[in-house]
């Protein structure tokens, strides 16, 4: 599996997954349930040592490559600007998220093990979760767009199958495919700004760099003459959209917390840590073109920043782990999203890189308490498990202080306060901008560590039975913890005396399309950090002081009955703006009222015109046809007076014409 | 004396109620009956033209039609006979439902 | 008016009412019955009529012949009474409604023929069975064939249709002796 000339194949990376999908969806029924998971973490683990072995030859001494483009062969082309390869592109970029997908998946994996022991569709689980690491290291590693969009179709398919496992309750089955449908409509934007990346440079992804060429045109001939920059900024809005839809951004991030219906393993790996970050993915991929349009830049940052902020507030007020943890995914990618928009394409992915690792942590950690619990994921039942799950609590405080940015000793304060920090000094950055980023990292410290107050501190609030996790189910949080806190050092900054190694790391992808920070002083840099990380500790002190066990709440205790929390839950909160934030702004009756009210009463209307107008024709035809049908079954229906009758008939009508023209 | 009128009006309504006859009975020896009233009525018709002209002409066209009459009745109720032996009714709609294998 | 036209219109309207008797009747061997006074009915108007010959005529081969072999057949298929055969019901209202327009059209039409080829008045004057034979053998021998050829095809075909009706009761009745 190594060329000739040294270089290791990539294609073994998505192959073994997908050998790993194949072998349990074929053979996995004659066998024990336990094994389909034993092949689907086997088949993880070599595709995670292949992306090593990748990663090793790509940036170990010596390498003479910055990427490996392996073309395999040609799937569709002559059909118009559809020129679509299939083949394997691994770059820096691409490696970085490989090695997420293969080794956090991996680990994942590892987890999911000992989680779905027992649970009647594991067989099932663990081919779709292999299916799902296929498409998504495919869709990081294709060298095209086209193929891309493969990848993505089908980790977006996983993810419906997979929010869906338990199926047999109807809830769940409405969150996939509430899920599905939304990303889905992110899709349809994603394939137009495909296709009019086709038509202006191909989709090839060397061929990217020829939009610069794109802006300078005045008109392009395919689009009705627009101006080349307004093209670019249509197709960049596009692949926006796209992004927003995958990626749970403002106006499409309704799907996510509904998502959590599906087990802890899925969320963690698919909603959490890979999936969902595919738009911050493809916006890196095409920086070529989003530097290109200031605007549109803009709005990336925009929906960044404000996306990152609805997150953390909808997080602070939820009831359900699970769905804290997803408001605050959809806040964390928001901040990715951000760092894209300013023009950090580095620090975006860096964000990616740390996030991947503690959201994973404490996904897994949450399932460990749920499962725990047997199932009980309202965290006003948990309280005081500390005593119970001292691991779990120890990777459940690390990933909280990554998430809520503890300063200089966690991966998030790193990677969050280079963001804000570019937010505030790149040339796309901007002061309001910066001030809400900073705000919204006051309230993340704020949720993520009511999360650890209530969950883990004070009395048990409810009779609970806690019983052991078995060990499988916590050295991969440990180790995800132990990134969770280190893996920020790979990008210390300059003002901290690091090297800035990531950015370094990253200059050949993204070249001079990354904004530097214009401002060059070590001292208000270390000024900036230093308010972010004396916010995230003004938060936590803050969350200590209304949840923690001495607390008086002035947010009182949520009344919510007994049973899993859905969108539709009842406003538990005395306070109308809880309640707002409980149900995510409204969103989703906002866009049932809209959308699907709208859509059902178009149908309807649709509906009677079909039924009038368009049935109304046929059926007179049709009327038509029988009244002949009616007038010969009149006269052939065999009898002998029918006959007669109309014998009988012929005879006065002839009788009276002959009278009449006598 | 009669008008001639009067006699084909009479013989007229006759025929006119055989034909109503012939179309709404539904057993087999009614429509034979009625039509044998047709007969008849065309065979009034033919006497009172007869008794018009003073000429023995109609009458003779009467004896025409009475050994068609018999001939009909005749092989009309031959077979009847035969549709109650196969059929086992003289209903002709239950007959006309009814369809040979 | 005399004697004659009072036969007539009193023959005229037994004959009409018998008719129509005929039509709803409830029992085959009723409406045989009244099928025969309706016919004399018609001989009476076809005697006043200055038909002697062909009244005589008509009682003779229509009731001594033709009512016969009605009865007969109603005795021998045995369907006189409407308790075991639906299909004597008189026509019900609906199933009149169409023929009966048809026919008062049909009786329009030929009231205003008759009417406007204003016929004139029957003599009453009885023709001679003398004159009907001359007339039939010297001018209408040809039509004295076809008639006797019309018999003879009836006489071959309802022989035909016996011996059928015959062979098929007697594969039943041997299909019932075997089972």
């Amino acid at each position: 599996m190594i060329y000739a000339d040294g270089t290791p194949m990539v294609w073994p990376i998505p192959a073994f997954a997908l050998l790993g999908a194949v072998v349990i969806f074929v053979f996995s029924r004659w066998w024990a349930p336990r094994t389909a998971g034993k092949i689907a973490c086997t088949a993880v683990g070599i595709s995670f040592l292949w992306t090593l072995v990748v990663a090793a030859h790509l940036l170990g001494s010596g390498a003479r490559q910055l990427a490996i483009h392996e073309p395999l062969w040609t799937w569709l082309s002559g059909a118009g600007p559809v020129d679509a390869k299939i083949g394997f592109y691994v770059d820096r970029l691409a490696l970085v998220f490989a090695i997420i997908v293969s080794g956090v998946g991996w680990l994942i994996h590892l987890y999911s093990y000992a989680y779905m022991e027992g649970d009647e569709g594991e067989r099932r689980f663990f081919g779709y979760l292999n299916l799902f690491v296929f498409s998504m290291l495919t869709l990081v590693m294709a060298d095209n767009a086209f193929f891309m969009f493969l990848g993505w179709e089908g980790v977006g398919a996983c993810s419906f199958l997979l929010i869906g496992h338990w199926y047999q309750k109807s809830e769940n089955c409405a969150a996939a495919q509430k899920a599905f449908l939304v990303t889905r409509l992110g899709d349809v934007f994603l394939i137009l700004g495909i296709l009019i990346c086709a038509l202006l440079v191909g989709v090839d992804y060397t061929n990217l760099v020829g939009f610069d060429k794109v802006r300078e045109l005045p008109q392009v001939d395919a689009f009705g003459h627009l101006s080349g920059k307004t093209v670019l900024l249509i197709a960049g809005l596009f692949l926006l959209a796209g992004a927003a839809g995958k990626s749970a951004q403002l106006p499409l991030q309704v799907w996510l917390p509904d998502a959590m219906a599906g087990p802890t393993p899925v969320s963690a790996l698919i909603h959490a840590a890979t999936m969902v970050t595919a738009g911050v993915y493809l916006i890196a991929r095409f920086h070529q073109l989003f530097v290109q349009v200031p605007e549109l830049m803009a709005a990336v940052a925009l929906v960044g920043v404000l996306t990152a902020f609805y997150g953390a507030t909808c997080a602070i007020v939820q009831t359900d782990i699970k769905r804290v943890l997803a408001y605050s995914t959809i806040s964390q990618i928001g901040y990715m999203i951000l760092g894209l928009g300013v023009g950090a394409f580095s620090l975006g992915v860096f964000h990616f890189f740390t996030h991947a690792f503690y959201k994973a942590l404490l996904f897994l950690a949450a399932g460990t308490v749920i499962h725990s619990l047997h199932g009980e994921q309202n965290i006003f039942n948990m309280g005081g498990l500390k005593r119970f799950l001292p691991r779990t609590y120890l990777a459940f405080l690390a990933g909280a202080a990554s998430l809520a940015g503890f300063p200089l000793v966690t991966a998030g304060f790193f990677s969050k306060d280079g963001i804000l920090w570019s937010a505030l000094t790149t040339q796309f950055g901007s002061v309001p901008i910066y001030l809400l980023g900073l705000f919204t990292a006051l309230l993340t410290a704020i949720y993520s560590f009511r999360l650890v107050f209530i969950v883990f501190f004070g009395e048990q609030r409810k009779e609970i039975h806690p019983h052991a996790p078995s060990s499988l189910l916590e050295w991969p949080v440990m180790i995800l913890a132990l990134f969770a806190v280190v893996a920020g050092y790979l990008n210390l900054p300059h003002a901290f005396g690091g090297g800035a190694w990531w950015e370094h790391f990253f200059e050949p992808v993204f070249k001079e399309a990354e904004a530097r920070p214009l401002v060059h002083d070590g001292a208000k840099e270390l000024l900036a950090a230093g308010a972010s990380g004396l916010l995230a500790l003004v938060g936590i002190a803050a969350a200590w002081k209304l949840y923690g066990p001495p607390a008086r709440r002035i947010v009182p205790e949520p009344v919510i009955a007994a049973g899993e929390i859905q969108n539709d839950t009842p406003a538990p909160y005395k306070s109308p703006l809880a309640n707002l934030l409980f149900a995510g702004w409204y969103f989703d009756r906002l866009y049932m009222r809209v959308f699907v009210r709208g859509f059902k009463l178009v149908a309807t209307l649709a509906n009677l015109v079909d039924n009038v107008i368009v049935d109304g024709f046929y059926e007179l035809v049709a009327l038509i046809v029988r009244g002949f049908h009616a007038l010969l079954v009149f006269f052939q229906n065999g009898r002998t007076s029918r006959y007669a009758l109309v014998m009988l008939f012929g005879a006065v009508a002839i009788t009276t014409f002959a009278l009449m023209w006598r | 004396m009669v008008p001639a009128e009067h006699a084909l009006i009479v013989a007229t309504i006759l025929f006119c109620l055989g034909a109503i006859g012939v179309l709404v009975r539904r057993n087999f020896l009614f429509v034979l009956m009625a039509i044998e009233i047709m007969l008849n009525a065309a065979g009034l018709a033919f006497v009172a033209a007869s008794g018009i002209h003073g000429q023995p002409d109609g009458q003779i066209f009467f004896l025409f039609i009475l050994p068609v009459a018999a001939a009909e009745v005749a092989i009309g109720l031959a077979l009847g006979v035969l549709l109650r032996l196969r059929y086992g009714t003289l209903d002709l709609w239950q007959i006309a439902q009814t369809r040979e294998d | 008016m005399t004697l004659l036209a009072v036969i007539f219109y009193i023959a005229a309207a037994v004959a009409i009412l018998a008719t129509g008797a005929v039509l709803f009747a409830r029992n085959a061997v009723n409406a045989v019955l009244y099928l025969l006074v309706s016919l004399f009915g018609v001989a009476l108007m076809m005697y006043s009529l200055g038909g002697a010959f062909v009244a005589i005529l008509e009682i003779i081969v229509y009731a001594g012949a033709i009512v016969v072999l009605f009865l007969f057949v109603i005795m021998m298929l045995n369907i006189a009474r409407i308790e075991q055969h639906k299909d004597l019901q008189p026509p019900t209202r609906p199933q009149l409604l169409v023929p009966v327009i048809l026919a008062l059209v049909l009786m329009a039409d030929l009231g205003i023929a008759i009417y406007a080829a204003a016929a004139g008045v029957s003599s009453g004057k009885t023709i001679t069975v003398t004159a009907i034979g001359e007339t039939l053998y010297r001018q209408h021998y040809l039509g004295v064939e076809l008639a006797s050829l019309v018999l003879l095809i009836g006489l071959i075909g309802a022989l035909h249709l016996g011996s059928a009706a015959w062979f098929t009761h007697q594969k039943e009745a041997n299909q019932d002796g075997t089972c």
